[in-house]
């Protein structure tokens, strides 16, 4: 009788070490993609669902892009977004997706002054090409989501502002928003560090409004496309009422509600801080995910 | 022995019923004479649930209704009472009395034509009355005040110009509008709603007058220093899809940029009692916070 007995306890635990490895997703954290357009390898890390390996499916990607001073393990070592993603994909929050994070560097996701660094172009033209070749991506617009947090929500806006074609949700975090006034408002020191490599050096007041400013601010894109253009994307954005960017999340809310832009705006208690974006990428992968499931 | 069982359990369901009953006493038809707005004024109170059996007074709570609602709205339509009993009794507010005055269409402030003073009422005649008629901690620590939309809009002012009487306030999609929300406001809507408060018969700029200055939200936080403003701790909640979220989010920068602390939240919905009856635990709560010192 007992070895029967112990016979079924084996079983038993087979099984429920089985149940509980089908849980977590895949980190790959040290990718990396020779960029013709920026002359020098660009890192990334990728999450894959936890069903990649196990099964023969395509699935959709959100490209989620770090803040100003992160790198591409940003949203892994702080965010730890792999492990929101796996529970949320376990109790059926979001559907399963592929999450990649390029490493941005300092450029904000866009082309800098004089072309001096063409983040941008290298993102449309190599990065989601080659990404979309290299995993079981579905590679339409209908699966395509964007989100990121600060420099990474600013980037986030500016493609799907930019690229309406290729992304159907996009989820700003805490995005760098900022109407002319704060922009010409900046500190000199401040400029310096941050903004000069991406807008140009030296420059103040009214002259930090030049042509590389009018090409990617964020209010100013809103105000000049038409509600058409805008509805082609839905929106989420999200940011701290103790946050200063919340002044530029506010202004933009205005502006899309003015041109009666259906987005869903959220401002929680909070700063700009990890605890803030840890605390909101589920509802923004959630939110995005509508759209790769049709709510 | 056999009638020990059921006595036992005969006064297991008295006691039952007592633990049960731990809600707040509701008294919705109270009225007072005004001589200031010359007629009757009714409202509402709700006393928490140890206040007959206990011998203390009270921190209170002036919630405001909106337009076309009136003293029973925020009963009968926000179930305040059902919110604050499940709050004091698990602990997230203090005990505290919650009194909810008629205030028609007044917008809670005195018309510009001095015909209806609403405002006089309320602050020279109406909290000096409640304040005696029921055992209340009248200062300014113990008192505070909340509202949705019309209410929202009285919390405001009201705390904006009488920063010494209140230590909180709460608003809930407030009626805020910024200059030009109200000069382009349709003329037959301002004539209906907002002409008797500010100047019947205007159009376009000349809504903008001192009437409507000295009772513009916008306007009175521009006015103020950052000292007078920090005052009083705002609690400022409103729906993303709500008509009136660029005022209220006017107000966030506004309060941000004079370096006024303050709780900004913008949650999913609209102008929506759904939208008030989840917001009014953690507005009571808010404002309980200055009452028993967070």
């Amino acid at each position: 009788m007992s070895t029967i007995k112990r016979g079924l306890l084996v079983c038993l635990l087979l099984i429920s070490a089985n149940v509980f490895a089908q849980t977590t997703g895949k980190v790959i954290e040290e990718q990396y993609i020779k960029s013709d357009i920026l002359n020098h390898n660009v890192k990334y890390a990728v999450y894959l669902p936890a069903d990649y390996e196990t099964s023969n499916r395509t699935y959709p990607v959100v490209y989620l892009l770090h803040g100003y001073g992160d790198d591409h393990t940003g949203w892994l070592q702080f965010g730890e977004v792999n492990r929101y993603a796996d529970k949320a994909i376990a109790d059926g929050t979001i559907p399963p997706m592929i999450i990649v994070m390029p490493d941005g560097g300092t450029s904000f996701f866009i082309n800098a002054y004089k072309d001096k660094l063409n983040y941008e172009d290298f993102f449309f033209k190599e990065f989601i090409p080659s990404i979309e070749k290299e995993y079981r991506i579905k590679g339409t617009k209908q699966y395509r989501g964007v989100a990121g947090l600060s420099m990474g929500g600013f980037g986030t806006l500016i493609y799907s502002l930019k690229h309406p074609d290729m992304f159907s949700a996009a989820a700003a975090l805490s995005a760098a928003v900022r109407n002319d006034d704060d922009f010409m408002a900046i500190p000199d020191e401040r400029w310096k560090d941050v903004y000069s490599k991406v807008f140009g050096p030296d420059l103040k007041g009214k002259e930090r409004l030049n042509a590389t400013w009018q090409a990617n601010s964020i209010l100013g894109l809103v105000q000049s496309k038409t509600t058409d253009d805008l509805k082609n994307v839905r929106y989420w954005i999200d940011c701290g009422d103790d946050d200063a960017l919340s002044k530029g999340n506010s202004l933009l809310h205005i502006a899309l509600t003015e041109k009666k832009v259906p987005h869903e705006f959220r401002i929680r208690d909070g700063a700009h801080n990890w605890t803030y974006w840890r605390t909101g990428i589920t509802d923004a992968l959630a939110f995005i995910g509508d759209s790769f499931r049709q709510k | 022995m056999k009638i020990l069982k059921p006595v036992f359990l005969f006064l297991l369901l008295v006691n039952g019923f007592n633990s049960f009953a731990q809600q707040g006493k509701v008294l919705e038809e109270q009225s007072l004479k005004s001589k200031i707005l010359k007629r009757n004024v009714n409202y509402a109170v709700y006393l928490p649930p140890d206040y007959e059996t206990a011998n203390r007074t009270y921190p209170v709570v002036y919630l405001l209704h909106g337009y076309t609602d009136n003293h029973t709205g925020w009963l009968q339509f926000g179930e305040v009472n059902r919110y604050a009993d499940k709050a004091i009794s698990d602990g997230t507010i203090p005990p505290m009395i919650i009194v909810m005055p008629n205030a028609d269409s007044s917008w809670y402030i005195n018309s510009y034509d001095g015909k209806e003073k609403y405002e006089d009422f309320f602050i020279k005649e109406f909290m000096p009355y409640i304040e005696k008629a029921l055992r209340i901690k009248a200062e300014k620590k113990y008192r505070g005040i909340a509202g949705l939309s019309m209410g929202g809009y009285g919390t405001l002012i009201y705390t904006l110009k009488h920063p010494d009487l209140f230590a909180a306030g709460a608003a809930l999609s407030a009626a805020v509008f910024p200059d030009d929300q109200l000069v382009s406001t349709p003329d037959d809507t301002y004539e209906k709603i907002f002409a008797q408060l500010y100047g019947r018969g205007l159009k376009g700029r000349d809504r903008v007058n001192n009437a409507w200055q000295s009772n513009s939200v916008l306007n009175l936080v521009q006015t103020k220093t950052t000292d007078e403003l920090k005052s009083v701790r705002y609690w400022i909640d409103c729906g993303d899809d709500d008509f009136l979220s660029k005022g209220n989010c006017l107000l966030h920068i506004a309060l941000t940029e004079k370096n006024v602390p303050h709780e900004f939240r913008m949650r999913d919905g609209a102008h929506t009692w759904t939208y008030w009856r989840t917001g009014i635990t953690n507005a009571l709560q808010f404002i309980g916070d200055s009452f028993r010192q967070k």
